[in-house]
């Protein structure tokens, strides 16, 4: 263990820290070994070398810090980010991203720390989780200002149903749309716009799938409309769909008061939309939204978006 | 450095969430920088938590780390649960549509909410005396103090043992009894205190035990010892006097609430295995966020209180209540019929059951029971009801807060009659050993009877009782008159329409009284002219 100061408070913590190790296999119903050798690494290799960067801090902020890393590592280690195809980026985030981002802020650390872990955890894979870290390093953002590049970057790794809150942020900070590239307001506000760099995404792109094909779907999807949202029933269940062109998500829905309509049964398919999918899929409903074409398949229990393109609504 | 409590970790989301929205297009940025791994506000300091929350918290971090309790006996639900069927006898399980609990840590925690008295009853090693240890801890007191502070029962245990012992010196010294000073024990200090296997004590100890329990001070040598208010917890193996000493009635009659510890489910060996092999001790680690100053439990206790009982549910409480002490044959004057009078008697119940031959025994709920129900135990209902609607975090009782509370309550303070023809049905048979199910299906019986005589529409009695609590002052002598002849009218058309009942008997008692409230005013309206 390189940091000293992190060596003499794991031993003076000990009795206390190894409860809370032990709480924390308690619900831990894996392999127990492994979990303790993901969360020895996470000590020796992200813990250490995170507190040895922060040296410099007093004391009682490093406590603090500690103890929240500490009580995080356990929660990584349970989530399956210290296992071999995440332990890399989790490393990462704890050796070079935290301490240039932390170490101005001694006494907001705790906080910062939390904040962006469980703004992380809300991305499913550790390819979006990178994508987020990857801008962050660009922006290091101050405490103040820290929610706001959380909702922004998290809307842009993937959580499409941050886009409205993101949207608003970005109205009120054109500064910080800049900075990353995202172009004009009226460009923003076009739900298929990349940024400057990467322009307009025309790809569809397909989700949902059968439950027997490990997807969110027990029964036909069925696309519902109410309220200027898009709905999708399968059975009893019930989704509302977001999508653009940083991520798509099902999120579970309850119809609200005013009730959904479905959507009509494809009567005619609008022109060229077809040449997105194969002869054998049967399109069973098609919605035209505002800037793009949702279109259902009954054969294959998926959906697919397909953006308009060139950008015009 | 700062101090570091590894159990301080509490959901940072609400216990009990209020309705939740439905969703939106846009979203809260808190719900993006709360998650997993916890408040971030919590990380840099822990927040203040009002005090039915931090409760709640209580409950579930007990629920979660401490006690390995998988019952969930006190349902709730927001639409009729789907039961599920099993077995030949048809038992249904059902699922609850609202968050639901564990009898054996909600009733202690209600009762540490509301510094009342609860027993907790069931077989040995079934985690009676641990809950009372988690009790202590809530208090504010460590693990040591309160096991030090835990009262053990057993049969040579005498006053001194309980309360304390005279000064050695000041006995050799004292020419009068009130110059001998006691060494009060420190257990009669703590605002949680505990009784371990209280059927092992011997009588004469129980007595003072009572004295403690009921009025809250000690006697020793003629010295006075004042107790602060405290939440009770004993524990007895067996509710049926099979401890070493009879428990004395009136002890019995102060509690409040009982409990019954469920067996264990062997599906959670494995958290026990894990316990042993780790050496973990939650109770050890009770975070400090979770316990109650001496303030917070007056205050909680004062909230309980504050919490209010619409009308609705005091009629239906009024209505279960007047079925059970009436007993038509066991006294020749109106006021004389009730169970007490045959009791105090001695006469035998089926020599009264064999002269019955109007009312439908099987109907009546009133015949299920050896006795009624005392003041005491439907103060300790109304209580319980509150602190669980104080829990649940509303201001107002539900039906449902009286219906799960109930049969805790009334656990050891009403009777069944095992040769009521109810349990003679094989459906009702299992009724008998299972006293909460009995007493849960008793109220509901009620008030399906209470809603069935449209008692929740029109009461004629309960119209006139609020017209006399509006007061006499200024009532005129001609007004007087007119309702003296609606309560003749009323006790008439009781008295022509029904047969004599618990209920019939109580509205005519308040009726008479109505009677006579409005006789006296009026004859004293004629004298002054």
């Amino acid at each position: 263990m390189r940091s000293e100061w992190l060596a003499q408070y794991l031993v003076q913590q000990a009795d206390t820290l190894n409860h809370a190790y032990r709480l924390a296999r308690q619900g831990d119903q894996g392999d127990q070994g492994e979990f303790a050798r993901s969360f020895s690494g996470f000590l020796l290799d992200a813990l250490d070398p995170l507190m040895l960067a922060l040296d410099p801090w007093p004391a009682a902020n490093k406590a603090a810090l500690a103890e929240t890393s500490y009580q995080a590592g356990l929660t990584l280690a349970r989530r399956g980010w210290l296992a071999a195809e995440h332990r890399a980026l989790t490393v990462e985030l704890f050796t070079r991203v935290l301490p240039t981002w932390l170490a101005p802020y001694p006494a907001d650390a705790p906080k910062l720390l939390v904040q962006l872990l469980n703004t992380l955890s809300h991305l499913p894979s550790a390819a979006q989780r990178s994508k987020l870290l990857e801008r962050w390093q660009h922006c290091n953002p101050a405490p103040d200002a820290t929610p706001d590049h959380l909702l922004v970057l998290g809307w842009m790794a993937g959580l499409p149903e941050f886009s409205s809150a993101a949207m608003a942020v970005l109205g009120r900070q054109p500064a910080l749309a800049e900075h990353l590239h995202l172009g004009e307001p009226e460009q923003l506000a076009h739900p298929w716009w990349q940024g400057t760099t990467a322009g307009w995404r025309t790809a569809p792109l397909e989700l949902g799938a059968s439950t027997w094909l490990g997807g969110e779907f027990a029964a036909l999807p069925v696309l519902l409309t109410s309220a200027e949202q898009t709905l999708i029933q399968a059975g009893d269940d019930c989704w509302q769909l977001h999508a653009d062109a940083w991520g798509h998500k099902l999120l579970a829905h309850k119809p609200e008061r005013a009730a959904p309509v479905p959507v009509q049964d494809l009567q005619q398919l609008p022109p060229g939309l077809s040449e997105h999918w194969r002869s054998i899929d049967l399109a069973r409903q098609c919605l035209e939204r505002p800037y793009d074409w949702v279109v259902s398949f009954h054969n294959s229990f998926r959906i697919m978006i397909i953006p308009k393109s060139g950008g015009q609504s | 450095m700062k101090g570091f409590n590894p159990f301080s970790r509490i959901s940072a989301s609400p216990t009990r969430p209020a309705a939740q929205s439905t969703s939106s297009a846009s979203f809260d940025v808190a719900a993006l920088v709360n998650g997993p791994f916890g408040d971030p506000d919590q990380a840099a300091q822990p927040a203040s938590v009002a005090l039915a929350e931090r409760l709640r918290q209580a409950y579930f971090w007990i629920v979660n780390h401490a006690v390995i309790s998988p019952h969930y006996d006190v349902e709730y639900n927001l639409s009729p649960p789907q039961p599920i069927q099993f077995g030949d006898s048809q038992t249904p399980l059902y699922l609850p549509t609202d968050q639901s609990y564990s009898s054996f840590i909600l009733l202690p925690i209600l009762t540490f909410a509301a510094r009342r008295k609860c027993l907790f009853i069931g077989g040995p090693g079934r985690g009676k005396t641990a809950s009372a240890l988690l009790m202590g801890l809530l208090a504010g007191y460590t693990p040591k103090q309160v096991r030090r502070a835990m009262q053990h029962g057993h049969p040579q245990m005498t006053v001194a043992d309980l309360l304390g012992n005279p000064m050695p010196m000041d006995i050799m010294k004292a020419e009068e009894q009130s110059d001998i000073r006691i060494s009060w024990r420190s257990w009669l200090d703590m605002r949680v205190k505990i009784v371990d296997e209280y059927n092992r004590i011997p009588t004469r100890t129980q007595s003072a035990l009572l004295t403690v329990m009921g009025d809250n001070y000690a006697e020793m040598f003629n010295q006075i010892h004042e107790c602060p208010p405290a939440a009770w917890y004993l524990t007895a193996n067996d509710d049926q006097g099979g401890g070493t000493y009879p428990v004395i009635e009136a002890l019995k009659d102060r509690i409040d609430v009982v409990v019954q510890a469920l067996p264990f489910n062997p599906r959670f060996l494995d958290e026990l295995l894990i316990r042993i092999e780790e050496g973990v001790d939650p109770a050890d680690c009770l975070p400090q966020v979770l316990q109650f100053s001496e303030a917070d439990m007056a205050q909680m206790e004062a909230d309980i209180r504050a919490v209010s009982l619409p009308p609705a549910l005091r009629q239906r409480l009024e209505f279960f209540a007047s079925q059970f002490e009436f007993s038509e044959y066991s006294g020749q004057q109106f006021e004389y019929k009730s169970k007490d009078t045959s009791r105090l008697a001695g006469v035998a119940r089926h020599q009264l059951a064999m002269l019955e031959n109007g009312r439908d025994r099987l109907a009546d709920l009133g015949c299920q029971t050896r006795n009624g129900l005392s003041v005491r135990s439907l103060m300790s209902l109304i209580v319980y009801a509150k602190a669980m609607a104080y829990f649940r975090g509303n201001s107002e009782v539900e039906l449902n807060d009286l219906t799960q509370m109930l049969p805790f309550v009334l656990h050891s303070h009403l009777f069944a009659d095992e040769d009521a023809p109810f349990f003679q049905q094989p459906e009702s048979a299992a009724f008998l050993s299972d006293k909460i199910g009995w007493l849960r299906h008793l109220f509901q019986l009620s008030c399906r009877e209470f809603e069935r005589q449209g008692r929740h529409r029109n009461d004629e009695v309960a119209a006139l009782k609020a017209e006399l609590d509006e007061g006499l002052e200024g009532l005129s002598l001609k007004e007087c008159r007119k309702r003296l002849q609606r309560i003749e009218r009323t006790l008439q058309q009781l008295a022509s329409g029904n047969k004599l009942s618990g209920a019939v008997h109580d509205d005519a008692m308040t009726l008479k009284y109505l009677h006579q409230r409005y006789s006296n005013y009026q004859r004293w309206l004629t004298s002054q002219g």
